[in-house]
């Protein structure tokens, strides 16, 4: 019934678009608001202070301050984020919001420009892509009710991610930086506007040869090149509508020679750098295309309608090292090297395979293809009735994705420390699949302003239909369900400077559709409450939050032994809960020079409600009251800069304390946690002129060497100790 | 100034943070051995149990076939004056190689149980369902003689231990074979040193081939070999092999207290008479007790997992610790036991033959410490109550299934 309605909906909302004349005139757009409102999730700067609930906008200075390429370094600046590093790079960044699994930051939102931008967000949500956040002029965190406008994935929160928007008059840029490992960053930037037409062309390539050190030599680096262009048409105002395109396409891909191979402990603590040779074949490449258009129409009635048609293409293929075929676990051989000499061994390079069970290096190419697609339609109204002013927002999206699984293993003996191919090319595959997925979203939200109160009503339906055919097995499953997701918010400006604000809303993650015909999506109900402080130079802001879900997800990747890829495992009833808080303070001196300071800090404690044996090796067994793992329970971020108009030096502390790597409670087991640690980061900029600005960041200061984690398999490092400097040069 | 606002914020954050219900409560703990080290103790299993106890017995068994061993040096002194002494040589050098075995043997997983168990018997055959056959073996020792004669085409019943044992301790040199078969009729006319040298000779060929076999369950479990020992470690394969182990104690129930004394002294149904003594283990040697006595060390081994993690580890990680101490003291009492016996099992049970009922043994085994009448029947009472843990405490705390054919117990 809500399918129908939703398909009416669509034909009628979109038939009535089509009909209205499109003049030549319009009201004359802000030309100095550079940044769409339609891309933007949160309203900016400005509309993130005013929220009736949690929200983070980190802008266009925060990303260029360190000339951050790692997303997670910048998503730091906000409470309430949980990261497991990898790669040291933020390849594929592992983002949890709130508690919410960080896993390839499969139980997030993450959109470019309001654009759904992971390769299929409900057949296969893990992020394999994610834009590069060098290119951005913003990102957006939004939690809390505020985030159930952005489905599918609303248990946590989302994020935007705010692309460079066409300029209102030519402008342009090349960067480029240099550092340590090889790193280069090179970035050109043009943009111009002629007549009601612009556009913008942004190239960005950057890459290391890596900080690991591979046995025998061989790469472990990667680079990246992105091009994007973005075509902006804003007719005349002659008439009484207001219309404005934006086409944007672009092309990503990547090469990197990235494994998910670590170390034993014994060997993380000589050589942190080190990666077995049996990783010595591993290599990710992929290609991401995009064609988004985003179409905004101003009625004279005030009604502002925005429609968004989007297709995404991410093809990937990551061959690498995923075990000994017929062999032991090798997260358990790296855990107990003791125990497993033999299977050490041949990982080192130090045994060779002999004609045994188990003594093959699997290496396995994870060949997949995404595409996701899509047509988005939302509408804003004011209207003022008496003294409340409504500010009502609609919107209804359609959206399809799909991945094609072709997971295909090779064996290698190991011998003389080096890889040699079996000859065996008809190994069974491991994973050949295609899950597809068919959703329909619909939103609605009141916002309600009555002298110093706003009240925040919304809800969000998702009717999902999912479809997995399995070519091994020769099965095809399908589900569907229908969920209603009520959210609500107020905020009351207590004084001026004073806002006080409290939320409540339903969160949901889909299952995938290798979830079987038994549909097991996750829910919870999340509260927040908190208050925001503001005057000239000081923002602070303190929330309380908890979440209690009613059916954790664990999601099993390649990654995880024990369990077939994309198999899923409920966890029942557990509770996250917390309290964020960040500060911003800026101190003028008269000289000219300022001081400011930002701190962020996030408390967290969870527990399962239930106990159970799971098959989900990163549960296991699990008693009432044990914690998550992977949910430190501190993680705060300290910085502090010295500038004026020419200088800038900026000082970050990043800490994060123990984080358990499997569901428990109590003390921390040796081997069964990851240890807490402290990084200092510096950077200093120069404004030569208006036109060129030097930069120079040393990251990890004092070189501190610790495990991140012990996933997917294996000890990683925190990076060593890294130098960039770079130029940019605007005109 | 700064201590005041950090106790602000702390107390800020006190008020403002969320709080979870950590209680544990009692109703939803996983009844397990939570955090206990399953794969530590299967490589306890592995490297300090069962790979030694099958090292034990490559290396006493190649003492009897080594070209200068026990055996070679009999057959070199038949028809001289060391005769006697090499052989009782060679017969402490075979009770020493079975008592290897007989503690190997209370490990029955893995390779050893491979293809029907073909390893097992092949060094071992009581228990492969197919008696001795001496007859065959009196024909093989013939055969022999031929250069083409391939003993490991021989069956079980005339290879192993259990042949080699006939061929050193069997005193009567007339051949057991029925009068028509061909190969054995000429035996009883040869000269008695040709048919001890004959006999001496085959079993020389028999102890290679025992150590061929015991080098194989050796390589099975080597990385060289099968390397069966990461199979057996890998926890994918840990409840098949956690069961396998937890099933393999029961050896001392199913072979030990019931085929090796319940039958041949009548208290275990399958001994239609008063006692069985053909039923009993080892009869040429009369070392039965000897092979219990490796039994109950192989199964203590087993239950304890050496001087490493074992099922005694599970127990008291789940509270339990006065099962182990039951354990432990009924082993005791029963190695004691057999260590003060100065009549083997034939001899016992000639007296319980001799006072025509069953009435003392049954006694003995009811009451294993205050009546000891018949030891034997006491060392079963003794066994029993090892068994009787087994199959109640151990199982439920351990959380095991009884392995099959141990499902009833109508002792």
């Amino acid at each position: 019934m809500i399918r129908l309605f939703m398909k009416q909906f669509v034909v009628v909302f979109t038939a009535g678009i089509l009909q209205l004349q499109i003049p030549a005139y319009a009201q004359g757009a802000d030309e100095t608001d550079d940044v769409l409102d339609v891309v933007l999730v949160t309203g900016g700067r400005e509309g993130v202070r005013k929220l009736a609930g949690a929200a983070t906008y980190i802008d266009e200075a925060e990303i260029q301050e360190l000339d951050d390429t790692d997303l997670t370094d910048l998503l730091a600046r906000s409470p309430g984020i949980y990261i497991r590093h990898e790669d040291g790079y933020g390849l594929r960044p592992n983002i949890g919001i709130r508690g919410a699994a960080a896993e390839r930051s499969q139980k997030i939102t993450v959109m470019e420009d309001g654009i759904l931008i992971t390769p299929a967000p409900y057949s296969a949500p893990a992020a394999y892509y994610l834009p590069n956040v060098n290119r951005m002029r913003a990102v957006e965190v939004v939690k809390g009710p505020s985030a159930i406008r952005f489905g599918p994935h609303s248990v946590g929160g989302a994020i935007n991610l705010v692309s460079i928007p066409v300029p209102t008059k030519r402008t342009g840029a090349i960067e480029a930086s240099f550092g340590t490992d090889n790193y280069q960053k090179y970035r050109g930037l043009l943009g111009d506007r002629i007549g009601n037409a612009g556009y913008t062309i942004d190239l960005l390539r950057y890459g290391a040869d890596g900080f690991k050190e591979l046995d025998g030599g061989g790469n472990t680096g990667f680079t990246r090149n992105d091009v994007n262009v973005s075509l902006d048409w804003r007719p005349e105002s002659n008439w009484s509508l207001e219309h404005h395109l934006q086409f944007k396409i672009g092309y990503a891909d990547e090469i990197s020679d990235e494994t998910y191979l670590g170390l034993t402990d014994g060997d993380f603590a000589i050589t942190p750098d080190r990666r077995y040779v049996s990783s010595k074949l591993d290599r990710f490449a992929s290609e991401h295309s995009q064609a988004h258009l985003i179409y905004s129409l101003g009625l004279p009635s005030g009604i502002q309608v925005v429609t968004k048609g989007y297709v995404n293409r991410f093809n990937r293929d990551w061959n690498k090292f995923d075990g000994l075929i017929g062999g032991p676990s090798v997260k358990l051989v790296l855990a107990r090297p003791d125990i497993f000499p033999t299977e050490i061994g041949l990982l080192q390079g130090e045994v060779d395979s002999l004609d045994a069970g188990g003594q093959l290096i699997d290496v396995t190419n994870n060949s997949r293809q995404y595409g996701s697609e899509g047509l988005d339609i939302s509408a804003q109204y004011d209207l003022v009735l008496g003294s409340f002013k409504h500010r009502l927002n609609a919107g209804l999206r359609y959206h399809h994705d799909y991945v094609d699984r072709d997971h295909h293993q090779r064996g290698y003996e190991m011998i003389g420390g080096d890889l040699v191919f079996d000859g065996d090319s008809n190994r069974q595959k491991k994973v050949f699949n295609n899950a597809s997925t068919d959703a329909f979203a619909f939103f609605l939200n009141d916002e309600i302003t009555f002298e110093r109160w706003t009240l925040n009503a919304g809800v969000r339906v998702e009717s999902i239909d999912r479809k997995l055919e399995d070519f091994l097995e020769d099965t095809l499953t399908s589900n569907d369900e229908t969920v209603v997701l009520p959210g609500i918010s107020a905020h009351w400006q207590w004084r001026d400077k004073v806002g006080i604000f409290a939320g409540i809303h339903k969160g949901f993650s889909p299952a995938a559709p290798a979830a079987g015909s038994v549909v097991n999506s996750e829910e919870s109900t999340n509260f927040e409450y908190g208050l925001r402080y503001e005057n000239t130079n000081t923002h602070i802001e303190l929330i309380g939050f908890f979440s209690d879900y009613s059916n954790l997800i664990g999601r099993c990747r390649v990654s995880d032994f024990g369990c077939v890829p994309g198999e899923e495992f409920s966890a029942g009833d557990v509770q996250i809960a917390g309290a964020e808080f960040s500060l911003n303070y800026i101190h003028d001196f008269a000289s000219g020079w300022s001081l400011p300071v930002a701190l962020v800090y996030t408390y967290t404690e969870s527990a399962f409600q239930t106990g159970f044996q799971s098959g989900f090796p990163q549960w296991g067994t699990v008693n009432t009251g044990d914690e998550l793992p992977y949910t430190p329970e501190n993680i705060a971020r300290f910085q502090a800069g010295l500038e004026n108009d020419s200088f800038s030096l900026t000082a970050t502390v990043k800490f994060v304390s123990e984080m358990r790597e499997v569901a428990g409670r109590g003390d921390l087991e040796v081997g069964m946690f990851t240890p807490s640690y402290t990084i200092l980061d510096l950077g200093g900029k120069w404004a030569l002129n208006e036109s060129w600005n030097l930069l120079a960041v040393i990251e990890n200061v004092g070189d501190q060497r610790e495990i991140v984690s012990r996933r997917p398999i294996g000890a990683r490092p925190t990076p060593p100790r890294l130098y960039r400097v770079g130029f940019r040069y605007d005109f | 100034m700064i201590q005041i606002a950090r106790h602000i914020l702390l107390i800020a954050l006190a008020v403002f943070s969320g709080c979870v219900n950590s209680d544990s409560g009692d109703s939803n703990e996983v009844p397990t051995s939570e955090g206990f080290d399953f794969v530590g103790m299967m490589a306890s299993y592995a490297d300090g149990v069962l790979l030694p106890s099958y090292e034990r017995l490559e290396s006493t068994i190649e003492v009897l076939s080594e070209p200068t061993g026990a055996i070679a040096n009999y057959c070199g002194s038949i028809s001289t004056a060391d005769e006697g002494v090499m052989l009782d040589a060679a017969r402490i050098a075979w009770q020493e190689a079975m008592s290897s075995w007989q503690e190997a043997e209370a490990y029955l997983v893995g390779p050893v149980m491979d293809n029907g168990g073909s390893i097992r018997n092949s060094i071992y055959s009581f228990f492969s369902g197919s008696p001795l056959s001496t007859c065959a073996i009196d024909q093989a020792v013939m055969l022999a003689q031929n250069p083409s004669f391939d003993l490991t085409n021989r069956s079980f019943n005339q290879r192993g231990l259990d042949a080699l044992e006939y061929l050193l301790f069997n005193e009567d040199l007339t051949h057991t074979c029925p009068a028509q078969i061909v190969e054995t009729q000429t035996w009883n006319i040869q000269p008695a040193e040709q048919r001890k040298l004959l006999r001496c000779e085959y079993a020389f060929d028999l102890a290679e081939d025992v150590v061929l076999s015991a080098d194989g369950l050796g390589v099975a479990w080597q990385s060289s070999g099968g390397n069966f020992r990461t199979e057996f470690i890998n926890p994918e394969n840990l409840a098949d092999n956690f069961q396998q182990l937890s099933d393999a104690l029961f050896y001392i129930e199913l072979s030990t207290k019931d085929a090796k004394l319940g039958v041949p002294t009548g208290i275990k149904d399958g001994c239609s008479q008063l006692t069985c003594p053909e039923a009993s283990e080892s009869r040429f040697s009369d070392t039965a007790l000897e092979n219990i006595r490796s039994n109950l060390i192989g199964f203590r081994e087993l239950l304890t997992g050496g001087a490493g993690l074992g099922f005694d580890d599970i127990i008291i990680a789940e509270g339990f610790p006065e099962v182990n101490n039951n354990f432990h003291t009924n082993i005791e009492a029963a190695i004691t036991l057999i260590d003060s016996m100065d009549m083997s099992l034939l001899d016992q049970l000639a007296i319980i033959e001799g006072s025509g009922s069953d009435a003392s043994c049954l006694n003995s085994a009811a009451n294993p410490e205050t009546v000891q009448m018949i030891p034997v029947c006491s060392l079963h009472g003794f066994l029993k109550r090892i068994t009787d843990s087994l199959r109640t405490e151990f199982i439920v705390i351990v959380n095991v299934d009884l392995p099959d054919g141990a499902a009833g117990d109508n002792d």
